[in-house]
């Protein structure tokens, strides 16, 4: 495997910090002062927001905010068990929720949820909740398959991915494939069995590719007929832990960012049957932590967004090559930037700081990718997870 | 080669299967396939087979789990050792082999006509070796001769490393000595597939065994009576039953649902040297009843375990109590029962003590309260005799079974045929758990359950109940609460740390 050279975050370009004299309020709120907004003279857009949220002591639940433009507005909470990840169907209509749990009904598993939305106002009606296999405890991460008809999950904690068929109605069916994960890396705390951390779909809906926090591997899955079968895995960086995932939209390249060792690395992926290394990226040094940082690709294929405690990187993606330019350093001072993705249109960047429990929407600028200034559109929540849909 | 059983093929639909037909609880959780193992490498080959292929594995050897921990194996693979060639002779001429797939039945004529000898273990003929001694293996013997995973001198086991690859170990006092204890009684389906037991040495078979029992009419029985038949019966074995020439006594007091008629005791004794030349414990043990108004002979046993019936051929004895001389084999592979194939359910308490009155009551109330729509046949709570040789307290730290202190264990159970019947059948046994625990003798923090402490010693991991996962404490309940559940994880840890080897009721990570 070959390593680049660390990057260096002293070459970007400072990036605007947030200064809104906005204080931390409360109570959850929404805030409505949005300050540089990206597209005046549009529109605005419209739309629900679902944000996950888990506190140390356990209380967990999913917000729904109605978005108009750049306002959000709080209109509902529902308690619900470690949304650590919340993914919309294809068809804007359901709305899945993973739970990061270690037991249902005294069964050491976790669960996925499957919510109708309301297309008038966005709320959420639980159709139904499905165990996954037996040990499948702590999942973290899930993904609808491009055709709708099945949601595959990545179970974290049990070391396995389930796969579930996805009904007319948008209710997850039970477990119709268990494939069981064994491995262990060289990290002897983080790494001492095999931890499925993200998975992601290429554009056809015929392979996808998973990452494992535990044994270092970055797998090949094909999917036909409802059921993944590997077809590759390639080791990484040893004791890097691969953890988040984002696919290039054209499919030739995909992006990981490592939960151990704070890198990123660009992969091309071949004929859909080769993985090849081709960039790595230390973003910065850790010493011992099992979150990776959150990545994000654009709709367009051209920036990799990334983020971590210390911001926002902003990076080029090469169209032939895949490999990354850093081309902006976007900072807020103690912050902890978590989950991170791009609003349906783009135009925003939408990132949780579970430091302060806020959540910030950040204008994207269209030809460069760049970032803008940062507002606040909810607080005094600790977020974990997040979804957005326009109507 | 292990002959490998898919969907497609006609054996299927029969091998698949659970004896418990109440298990699994959808079709739909039936195992994809059966890998039929002949041999310890097929074992090893298969198992390799199935982790590489991501697939979950299951062990069967006589097919006889309480709960769905084998059948429960949704698109995953059934070991099944029923076909394992090895039999047990000595090894080397040292030790003898027991293979896990032997049906007790078989293990017990196999060792007697080699070697006059045998093990502790179970009334069923058709139980497996492996879950019976990986999760203890008590019988009519026990009291005499201890639990058959006290015996164990090593174990021959298939591990799954960090990296998914199938080792072959044997474990002993010596070599993975924690792995090795682990093995001694935790239960089957935690660590990894056990392909032989290893004795040092063995017990040696009694000549022979008297058999007899009692038995009491429901249709006349009054609460304080019934109150006095089980605290004499529970008396006993706090008191007398802790004598040492008692030790070969050994006797069921099955009560059944006061629909049945009749409920009573049965009994097998022998003399501490095989025989039966002196039967003044049984005599002195079934005059204590007789101010309650017993029946000669014991009760028709309700469940799939019992004391073997009296044969024609049964020589009686002399004497005050009817009873009959039996061969020891004859008697102990001639009425075994556990062929049964209907629906079940079982509960289990290790008690330490004697029966109070108000749990006599309790369950007086529940074995003569009806319920609307359900057939109340078929529910049996059998009181086995416990202790003797079993309670050295120095085993609770060499083997993984820590309730060394008991002097009775019960077993609840419940038979029926229909699926209809399941849900009242389960509910009326889970109220009756519940009520019996819930008395002056239970911390409220662990109301409804046996937790160990001054009066119980929890559960038995052989008789598993899955009601018992609704409390946070389960693992106690069946582990106690003095470090075995701890080390057992860490065993878990080193050993599987994928967690490949799993069930409802296995040791967590």
């Amino acid at each position: 495997m070959r390593r680049d050279t660390p990057w260096s975050r002293r070459a970007f370009l400072q990036g605007i910090g947030y200064t809104s004299g906005i204080g931390v309020l409360n109570k959850i709120t929404s805030v409505n002062k949005i300050p540089g907004a990206a597209h005046s003279g549009m529109a605005p857009k419209t739309g629900f927001a679902y944000v996950g949220s888990a506190d140390e002591v356990g209380t967990s639940g999913i917000h729904i905010f109605e978005i108009r433009g750049d306002q959000w507005k709080w209109k509902q909470n529902i308690p619900n068990r470690s949304p650590v990840s919340l993914l919309l169907h294809s068809n804007q209509q359901s709305l899945y929720v993973v739970n990061e749990v270690d037991e249902h009904e005294g069964l050491p598993r976790g669960t996925v949820e499957a919510y109708r939305i309301d297309a008038h106002d966005g709320s959420l009606a639980l159709m139904n909740r499905q165990p996954l296999s037996l040990s499948g405890i702590k999942p973290r991460h899930a993904i609808v398959s491009p055709d709708g008809n099945y949601l595959i999950v990545a179970i974290h904690g049990g070391g396995a991915y389930n796969v579930l068929p996805i009904g007319p109605d948008g209710a997850v069916q039970r477990v119709s494939q268990i494939l069981k994960e064994v491995g262990a890396g060289t990290h002897p705390v983080y790494q001492a069995s095999a931890h499925p951390h993200t998975v992601a779909f290429d554009a056809t809906g015929q392979y996808f590719l998973a990452t494992d926090a535990g044994c270092d591997w970055i797998n090949l899955f094909t999917f036909q007929n409802g059921r993944m079968m590997r077809t590759q895995q390639t080791l990484s960086q040893p004791a890097s832990g691969p953890g988040h995932l984002a696919m290039h939209p054209s499919g030739k390249f995909f992006y990981v960012s490592n939960t151990l060792d704070g890198s990123i690395d660009c992969y091309r992926c071949a004929n859909k049957k080769e993985i090849h290394h081709e960039q790595r990226i230390a973003i910065h040094t850790k010493t011992a932590s099992a979150e990776a940082q959150h990545i994000v690709i654009s709709s367009s294929g051209r920036n990799l967004y990334v983020a971590s405690d210390e911001g926002i990187s902003v990076w080029e993606i090469d169209p032939i090559t895949g490999k990354l330019s850093a081309i902006q350093q976007w900072s807020m001072k103690n912050r902890s930037l978590r989950t991170l993705i791009l609003s349906p249109d783009q135009e925003h960047l939408l990132v949780a700081d579970s430091f302060r429990h806020e959540l910030l929407s950040i204008p994207v600028h269209t030809e460069s990718g760049k970032l803008g200034a940062a507002s606040i559109v909810a607080n005094a929540i600790p977020f974990t997870s997040l979804a957005v849909k326009y109507i | 080669m292990a002959i490998t059983v898919t969907q497609q093929d006609p054996r299927y639909q029969t091998l698949k299967k659970s004896r418990n037909l109440r298990l699994p609880a959808s079709e739909a959780d039936f195992a994809s396939r059966i890998e039929l193992c002949e041999t310890a490498s097929d074992t090893a080959e298969a198992l390799q087979r199935i982790v590489s292929a991501g697939l979950r594995p299951t062990v069967r050897c006589g097919g006889h789990c309480y709960e769905d921990f084998v059948v429960n194996n949704p698109g995953g693979a059934i070991l099944d050792f029923s076909l394992l060639e090895e039999s047990h002779s000595a090894e080397d001429g040292a030790r003898y082999r027991i293979n896990p797939g032997k049906q007790l039945g078989d293990i017990y004529l196999d060792l007697y006509k080699r070697y006059g000898l045998t093990i502790p273990a179970g009334t069923c003929y058709s139980v497996g070796a492996g879950g019976h001694i990986s999760g203890g293996g008590y019988g009519v013997l026990s009291r005499l001769h201890g639990l058959t995973t006290d015996w164990v001198s090593a174990v021959d086991i298939l591990t799954v490393d960090a990296n998914g690859k199938v080792i072959q170990r044997r474990v002993d006092k010596q070599h993975d000595p924690d792995l090795f204890r682990a093995c001694r009684g935790a239960g089957g389906g935690n660590f990894g597939v056990i392909t032989a037991f290893l004795f040092d040495k063995l017990p040696q078979a009694p000549q022979e065994v008297v058999h007899t029992g009692v038995s009491f009419d429901w249709t006349t029985m009054t609460e304080d009576r019934f109150i006095a038949i089980l605290t004499t019966f529970g008396n006993y074995w706090e008191t007398r039953g802790k004598d040492p020439d008692t030790y070969g006594l050994f006797s069921i007091m099955d009560i059944s649902h006061a629909s049945t008629k009749r409920f009573g005791l049965s009994l097998q004794f022998c003399n501490p040297d095989g025989t039966c030349k002196d039967l003044s414990v049984v005599n002195e043990f079934l005059d204590l009843f007789s101010h309650c108004n017993p029946s000669p002979g014991a009760p028709a046993p309700a469940g799939d375990r019992a004391i073997a019936r009296p044969a024609l051929s049964d020589e009686p004895c002399t004497g005050t109590h009817p009873m009959y001389r039996r061969l020891w084999l004859d008697a102990t592979i001639g009425g075994g029962g556990g062929e049964g194939s209907g629906r079940a359910k079982y509960k289990s308490t290790y008690m330490k003590h004697n029966f109070t009155a108000e749990e006599a009551k309790c369950i007086y109330k529940h074995m003569t309260s009806d319920l609307h729509g359900i057939e109340m046949r078929g529910f049996v709570l059998a009181v086995d005799s416990y202790g003797g040789v079993i309670n050295q307290s120095h085993l609770a730290e060499e083997t993984s079974i820590c309730q060394r202190s008991s002097i009775m264990k019960l077993q609840f159970q419940s038979y029926w045929q229909n699926a209809e019947d399941d849900a009242g059948r389960l509910k009326w046994l889970k109220d009756f758990y519940s009520d019996l625990y819930s008395g002056p003798n239970v911390d409220p923090r662990y109301t409804s359950t046996p937790y160990p402490g001054e009066h119980y010693e929890g559960c038995y991991i052989n008789y598993p109940d899955s009601d018992m996962l609704a409390y946070p404490f389960w693992p106690q309940l069946y582990y106690g609460d003095q470090g075995l559940y701890p080390f057992l994880q860490s065993v878990k840890r080193r050993y599987d740390p994928n967690n490949v080897f799993h069930h409802a009721m296995s040791i967590r990570l």
